[in-house]
């Protein structure tokens, strides 16, 4: 991560810690900037905008309830995006759980998908990203997706920053693996495969 | 250098984008390890694809919208309110008005037209040559067709016991 990123990253967590700190405490005092950036988050782990929408306000009222549960106020732009994180995972098991819920959801992923993301490339890698296990696939998001780095990720998803490293190397592999299956000129840059 | 260390050290010199001359050395040397290295630069560029798009998809809304559960709570009063105006409507339309209500009659009584011991207008009723009957104009009747019924006369000293009559 570049040093602007770090800039970044340390802005939001003091912006992210002024509102949550902020009386009388309620969602709509957190910052736009947070805000946005927390539904990119969401929205790369749902490839929903309502779901995502919903993620991460339901994540702003779980926030403002449980302030004062935070103990590092250093680490409050990592504890938001472990809450969103885990918004997005009740809904995505929600969605795996009900059939019926899971059809919509998929057609409105793949009617997104169709209409927003115009690269072929990109559509085959994030609907093979998703074929990974859950965690290799936050590891991915949060790494590629979202340029976390390893000690960010190990904040949000609660573990070390090695098994970040690890983790997400495994799921760079697995990634490597799918699209070697399912689409291998993907990968092919006329040097001899 | 092992080729599984390589590709630790590949996934390294991505992330933290540091030069590193001995996975250079193992590279030039090994095909397969080459060839991952290419695939893991070509999918970060993918991914990085994937995120520049995803970040023009999310660009900010204007103001927050309304969480689903709370949009689904007001999607079900409104609908309450729609279903009760409904039935308001229908209650108003098709019910009668209390002033229109048509209020039960009273039966109508009978009227006995006739008593005779025998059957009129050639009627034979078997088995019973003398029966008292009772000619009673029914309620159904209009002014061109009056329609009569028969009934025998169930008084004391009535014949009611046909099954004898017939058994002579």
């Amino acid at each position: 991560m570049n040093s602007a990123e770090v800039n970044t990253g340390q802005s939001l967590t003091r912006a992210a810690d002024q509102a949550i700190s902020a009386q009388p405490l309620a969602p709509n005092v957190i910052d736009h900037e947070i805000r946005d950036r927390l539904f990119r988050l969401a929205y790369r782990f749902l490839w929903n905008r309502d779901d995502a929408d919903d993620a991460v306000q339901s994540a702003m009222v779980a926030a403002v309830e449980k302030g004062d549960q935070l103990r590092d106020r250093a680490k409050t732009w990592s504890w938001l995006c472990g809450i969103v994180v885990q918004r997005c995972r009740l809904l995505r098991r929600r969605a795996t759980r009900w059939s019926f819920h899971w059809n919509t959801y998929a057609r409105q992923v793949r009617e997104e998908s169709t209409t927003a993301t115009g690269s072929s490339d990109a559509e085959v890698v994030r609907s093979l990203m998703q074929r990974l296990p859950r965690r290799q696939y936050e590891l991915l998001v949060l790494r590629e997706l979202q340029a976390m780095n390893y000690d960010q990720i190990g904040e949000v998803l609660g573990i070390t920053a090695s098994t970040a490293r690890v983790h997400s190397q495994a799921a760079r592999e697995a990634l490597r693996d799918l699209v070697l299956k399912s689409k291998p000129e993907l990968l092919e840059t006329g040097d001899g495969r | 250098m092992t080729c599984k260390e390589a590709k630790t050290r590949t996934h390294r010199v991505l992330d933290d984008g540091v030069a590193d001359p001995a996975l250079d050395e193992h590279l030039s040397a090994c095909h397969e390890c080459r060839l991952y290295g290419t695939d893991m630069r070509r999918l970060r560029m993918v991914l990085g694809e994937l995120r520049n798009e995803t970040e023009s998809q999310t660009s900010p809304q204007g103001k927050p919208r309304i969480l689903r559960s709370t949009r689904f709570v007001a999607h079900r009063r409104v609908l309450a309110a729609a279903a009760s105006i409904a039935l308001l409507i229908v209650a108003v339309r098709f019910l009668p008005k209390p002033n229109e209500v048509e209020l039960p009659t009273a039966p109508t009584v009978p009227t006995i037209l006739a008593e005779s011991q025998e059957p009129p207008l050639g009627i034979s009723l078997q088995g019973a040559s003398a029966v008292n009957l009772l000619a009673v104009a029914s309620p159904v009747s209009d002014a061109n067709v009056q329609v009569y019924f028969l009934y025998p006369r169930l008084d004391a000293g009535s014949t009611r016991g046909e099954p004898q009559d017939r058994k002579q």
